[in-house]
């Protein structure tokens, strides 16, 4: 499969810390995917989220996306524009005055000529939904709503990647279920790659492939199947095992003959349902 | 409380005034401001106050909008009238009593510096009334964008201004909360001596604070990964329009500047 994304052999320090945040993480994302970055606080998925558009750069090894790299001081911008990024929260990342300017803010910085701007920005706030808000300001808006501005933004810049910086972990679970919806029909529509950086593991399970972060290493990779099979790796690395699960090994252990541990709600249930 | 909040003091309402280009008001009340200076008679603040009066009419803003915004100078117009009155010894002793005298040259004296100063008022704030905020920041970035070749930050200070247009809502939402946080453990902002009141907005101030640094960081962070870097090769969504009213009113100005200078003794 292609890779849109190679981390290589990535170390990285903070100025004037002796531990590194990242040690020596090797990373390909492929084209098209949905890959979920889990980790605790701490574990260094956000700092690999600031590497991959260039906002940090490693004092070891490397990260190429596409044919470029943020080895190259040239290259930086271009990452910028196929590397979109959406922040945790919703309104420190709202530049503009009104849902049309914010969108705006991204072609103007790319000197994106202005027919062309007005085009872009009545195509992407339609992607994502928010036609009617073109005007409106962001106090006017819910956080899901500005989150989804914020992708409307990226969108405009025609990017390859989307990186969800813990995009969901400030909204209430309308908002929550909004973005990932957006997000999920970018996917698979238009099969813009997502990479979503989160330490709640239900988010993680719809991945393509879940990365488990762990103090500054990558301590697994693969399908949320296998993955969640690992129970005493996620709760090493401080993770909380999604609800179905805990419900099926809590049933097992009562007695309930099930075959394996569900990882969805919509699984168990219908395993359950089918007992006898 | 916080959803009438009127940020400056913009009056929306579609007027020739709200229509014309936010360049050509702030040239042209940039001129008024001279101009103003040119009377000296009767006949000259007739010509003025004419002037102001239809501009007015023709913005459709309230008269009580208005005075709302001459209340705050109101004082001062008085004082320095007084001042006048009293100070000039000019033309016919009218009155006299003790050491207070009161000449005609100081009556007409006091009612055109109370002119001037209304006038003035009167003008500037015609333009923020039918001006959005975020449209004088625009117009006068167009209009000092000269200056950027003495390396004068006129884009940095543009967005600067914009920036905090739009921080404005979310930090008086944010006080909103902050003020009921303390208030819910037992923080008193309304009575009590001022010295005390104004001990009780230090728990407010410093929150406030505090997250402000932390958006501006954040802030600056998310400008970056949107590929900001600078004024150059910036193009621009917002386009300001000239169009031939706003030639048009200029030249008003300069026929009205004309007949001052010619009618003015």
């Amino acid at each position: 499969m292609e890779n849109i994304i190679t981390v290589k052999d990535v170390t990285f320090f903070y100025p004037g810390e002796e531990i590194p945040t990242l040690k020596g993480v090797t990373l390909d994302v492929h084209k098209g995917e949905w890959l979920s970055i889990v980790g605790h606080n701490g574990s260094g998925k956000s700092t690999l989220a600031k590497m991959l558009n260039g906002l940090l750069l490693p004092n070891e090894g490397a990260v190429y996306v596409s044919s470029y790299t943020t080895e190259r001081p040239d290259d930086i911008w271009e990452v910028r524009r196929q590397v979109g990024m959406v922040f945790q929260n919703p309104d420190n990342q709202f530049v503009g005055t009104s849902v049309q300017d914010d969108i705006a803010f991204g072609l103007e910085n790319f000197g994106v000529p202005r027919d062309e701007m007005v085009k872009r920005i009545s195509e992407s706030v339609e992607r994502v939904g928010m036609e009617a808000f073109l005007n409106q300001e962001p106090h006017q808006l819910s956080g899901g709503q500005k989150q989804r501005v914020a992708i409307a933004g990226i969108l405009a810049q025609k990017p390859s990647v989307i990186v969800l910086d813990e995009a969901t972990s400030m909204l209430d679970p309308i908002g929550r279920i909004e973005v990932i919806e957006t997000v999920r029909e970018l996917n698979q529509k238009e099969g813009i790659t997502v990479i979503s950086i989160t330490h709640d593991l239900e988010e993680a399970l719809s991945a393509d492939r879940v990365v488990v972060m762990k103090m500054g290493e990558k301590a697994a990779e693969g399908i949320p199947e296998d993955i969640f099979q690992q129970r005493e790796l996620l709760k090493s690395a401080g993770l909380d095992l999604p609800f179905s699960l805990k419900l099926s090994e809590a049933l097992r252990q009562q007695g309930v003959e099930l075959d394996k541990s569900y990882l969805t709600q919509e699984e168990l249930v219908n395993a359950l349902w089918k007992l006898a | 409380m916080l959803q009438n909040v009127i940020i400056g003091q913009y009056y929306p309402a579609s007027s020739p005034l709200h229509r014309m280009d936010s360049r050509s008001k702030l040239i042209a009340a940039f001129f008024y401001l001279f101009i103003v200076f040119l009377a000296n008679s009767w006949v000259t603040y007739g010509l003025l106050v004419a002037f102001t009066a239809v501009t007015i009419t023709l913005s459709k803003v309230p008269l009580r909008f208005l005075y709302k915004g001459l209340k705050p100078i109101l004082i001062l117009v008085v004082f320095t009238m007084l001042l006048h009155v009293f100070l000039t010894k000019e033309g016919e002793l009218l009155y006299k009593a003790g050491f207070l005298e009161i000449y005609e040259g100081g009556i007409i004296q006091g009612v055109f510096i109370a002119m001037r100063l209304l006038l003035l008022v009167l003008m500037t704030s015609l333009l923020t009334l039918t001006t959005t905020p975020i449209d004088i920041t625009d117009g006068l970035e167009h209009l000092l964008g000269p200056l950027k070749k003495w390396k004068l930050p006129v884009h940095e200070f543009a967005l600067m201004m914009s920036i905090s247009l739009r921080f404005i809502p979310t930090l008086l939402q944010e006080t909103e909360k902050i003020m009921k946080a303390q208030m819910a453990r037992g923080a008193d902002f309304t009575s009590g001596p001022i010295k005390e009141r104004a001990k009780a907005f230090v728990p407010l101030l410093v929150p406030l604070f505090v997250s402000s640094f932390k958006r501006a960081e954040e802030l600056a962070l998310a400008m970056e990964a949107r590929g900001y870097r600078g004024g150059e090769g910036r193009t621009r969504l917002r386009a300001l329009e000239w169009h031939k009213r706003d030639t048009f009113a200029l030249l008003l100005l300069l026929l009205l500047t004309a007949s001052l200078l010619l009618l003015r003794s």
